[in-house]
């Protein structure tokens, strides 16, 4: 009975204390560097860096603090340390430095316990705790991949726990493949972050690893020897750590190879197919003046096929182009995207060249971006500002029911076909000749997208306008060519229905409809695609 | 500064948040309330804009490219999703391809200074 009382009274102690003393997030703890054998460098969520100050009280080391620490080892003999508590200073607002009273050191591979208290953030204020942070002194590497994707042979070597040093100025990489056990691999380059950028501490206890080539099979880090850590011991490598190929992205926007081959059926038809494609090899790094610079781009919708209503629309597109973003966030306009570039347009058979160059300007209105994703997004970003301490996903939020885009771009395309051409029909049994004709076609563009739950309606209206008269030989049935002769409006439309099999997006079944008449043959397009779309 | 600081400075202008972004922070959820799409227009943008936070750092132009954040569905295999990731492959172009690549003459030119930084 006096347990029960004893332990009612204690519940309600604390409860009430929480309540008038509640723990501010003055330090949501992040991660851990043991930068010296006297010295714990603390990673918080937050700016540190106006915490308040008192001072140490230590006539021999007159310094000021934030705060005070007690470390003791989690396992026996059990030790308790004090410590002070300081800010990092200089670069490292995000950072506390935990210092041992002098005389006291860490000892390696050994675990151990840090609680922190703060200083009161005001005068008659209580002091702040941090939750009790678990500190391992055992230093062992996670390996990744360059975030820097373009240089698949660099590696970081990331002791998270343990500041590193290389007093040899050199390393030894041994690894294992599946065709070869522990070998040594060759290394161009090795280097401690933390000598490069000093006084960072984000930067302690990483190496650069470079390697001498790209590794084309996966290997397993067995050993780096070289770097060691503040105990003088090298760092080991889990039995999980990988370094592997980088995997190729997957996007059609990002892709440097993009083929979307789609086969066409009908009854009392031979099959048919179309190929959309798009080539773009990332030949020139970096912006410039803010444009992104690509030396070549080559697109194509091409294909063959005997259905007399299912047509591609045989365009062919090889060029370059430079590609900038605006964030005006002004006169309705909430961002820009200009596209100045020279182009290249031929059909499959290679018997038209139109040299033209090209602008686009493609406008985000204000408001009108607004699919399910996005609002899922702001959602997420409303929890997480709510309650940062929680770790927030998007599936906390609900899946909204209806989302919609809208863009507008404006285009103009001028040139003119090079010299005159002879055109053949399918069977080479007739030809004719093309003349030389100059192109002035503005254009408008407008794109919309419409999201009710999972399924999609994604609409793109192209109208040009040919100021020019424009002429193309198009083949009827019996195999006989025609010189046919375009000028005013012409239109291309692609409706495209999807639905998601998965909440992402990631699978989804589409139906394409395509109708109107795209340049340079001008010839009818009127197809039905049906087919599984996959994005990853 | 440091990288992360300087870094989180150039998201914080470019997603126009009121307070400095957390270093677990996803970028492609702090560009949210903004309008436009996050990628590629806004990413394009967002390099852009750390090329400029790092004068002279050559290594930045060859290694960092919008192409590698993450969006959920436009390029779900990209390696930059955070705060944290982007200022990890900023300190990763500046200290390695300067270093294996460059003399050290050349070297002290095109890193920037970790006290001064440059972060407007």
């Amino acid at each position: 009975m006096i347990q029960r009382i004893v332990l009612l009274a204690l519940l309600f102690f604390a409860l009430t204390a929480a309540d008038i003393y509640p723990l501010a997030a003055q330090c949501t703890f992040m991660s851990y560097k043991v930068l010296a054998v006297d010295k714990i460098g603390v990673r918080c969520k937050e700016s540190v860096a106006n915490l308040p100050e008192v001072s140490d009280r230590d006539p021999q080391n007159p310094k000021t603090k934030v705060g005070d620490a007690i470390i003791t080892t989690v396992s026996s003999p059990y030790v308790t340390i004090r410590a002070n508590v300081r800010l990092a200073g200089g670069a490292n607002a995000n950072w506390l430095s935990v210092e041992l009273i002098s005389g006291n050191k860490l000892q390696s591979a050994t675990k151990y316990s840090v609680a922190i208290t703060l200083a009161p953030s005001a005068l008659g204020q209580p002091e702040t705790s941090i939750p009790a942070i678990s500190i391992d002194t055992t230093s062992s590497y996670t390996v990744n991949p360059a975030k820097s994707a373009s240089d698949p042979i660099l590696f970081s070597f990331r002791s998270a726990t343990v500041a590193l040093s290389n007093p040899a100025g050199k390393c030894t990489l041994m690894v294992t493949t599946l065709l070869a056990r522990s070998h040594q691999v060759p290394v161009r380059g090795c280097v401690l972050r933390d000598q490069i950028l000093p006084d960072d501490w984000d930067e302690i206890g990483i190496v650069n690893v470079t390697l001498e080539s790209s590794p084309v099979l996966q290997m397993l880090p067995d050993s780096l020897t070289g770097p060691i850590d503040v105990f003088a011991m090298t760092p080991t490598i889990p039995k999980t750590a990988r370094m592997s190929p980088l995997k190729p992205p997957a996007s059609k926007d990002v892709a440097t190879w993009y083929f979307n081959l789609t086969f066409l059926g009908a009854s009392g038809s031979s099959p048919a197919w179309t190929l959309d494609g798009k080539v773009v090899p990332r030949l020139v790094p970096g912006l410039y003046g803010g444009f992104e610079i690509n030396p070549f781009v080559g697109s194509a919708n091409v294909g063959q096929g005997s259905i007399s209503t299912a047509k591609y629309t045989d365009t062919i597109d090889l060029g370059s182009n430079a590609i900038r973003t605006f964030e005006p966030q002004r006169n309705g306009i909430d961002s820009w995207v200009l596209t100045p570039g020279i182009t290249a347009e031929s059909d499959k058979e290679f018997d038209t060249w139109n040299m033209l160059g090209t602008i686009d300007a493609k406008f985000n209105l204000r408001g009108s971006y607004n699919p399910e994703l996005r609002q899922q997004l702001e959602s997420l970003a409303a929890l997480i500002r709510s309650d940062p301490t929680r770790s927030w996903t998007i599936n906390d939020v609900a899946i909204p029911r209806f989302g919609y885009l809208f863009d507008v771009h404006t285009m103009l395309e001028t040139g003119k076909k090079v010299s005159d051409s002879t055109v053949q029909n399918s069977n080479k049994s007739a030809s004719l000749t093309l003349p030389e004709y100059s192109i002035l076609r503005p254009a408008v563009q407008l794109h919309g997208l419409l999201q009710l739950y999972r399924v999609s309606a994604d609409c793109v209206m192209t109208g040009r306008y040919l100021a020019l008269t424009e002429d193309s030989v198009l083949e009827h049935k019996d195999k006989s060519l025609y010189l046919y002769k375009f000028h005013g409006w012409k239109a291309y439309n692609m409706v495209t229905g999807a639905y998601q099999i998965d909440p992402i997006g990631h699978w989804a079944l589409s139906i394409t409809y395509n109708n109107g008449f795209a340049p340079p043959k001008y010839s009818r397009a009127n197809s039905v695609q049906v087919g599984l779309l996959v994005k990853y | 500064m440091s990288v992360f600081n300087t870094t989180a400075a150039v998201v914080k202008i470019w997603a126009r948040l009121q307070t400095s972004p957390a270093p677990d922070a996803r970028l492609e959820v702090l560009w949210s309330a903004n309008g436009g799409p996050f990628f590629p227009d806004a990413c394009r943008d967002l390099v852009k804009q750390i090329y400029a936070a790092f004068p002279g750092a050559s290594s930045l132009k060859n290694d960092l490219k919008y192409q590698q954040i993450k969006d959920t569905v436009a390029n779900s295999t990209g390696n930059i999703d955070t705060v944290d990731d982007l200022a990890d492959a900023v300190a990763e172009s500046l200290t390695t391809r300067e270093v294996v690549f460059l003399t050290p003459a050349t070297r002290a030119v095109a890193l920037p200074s970790p006290k001064k930084g440059a972060a407007k």
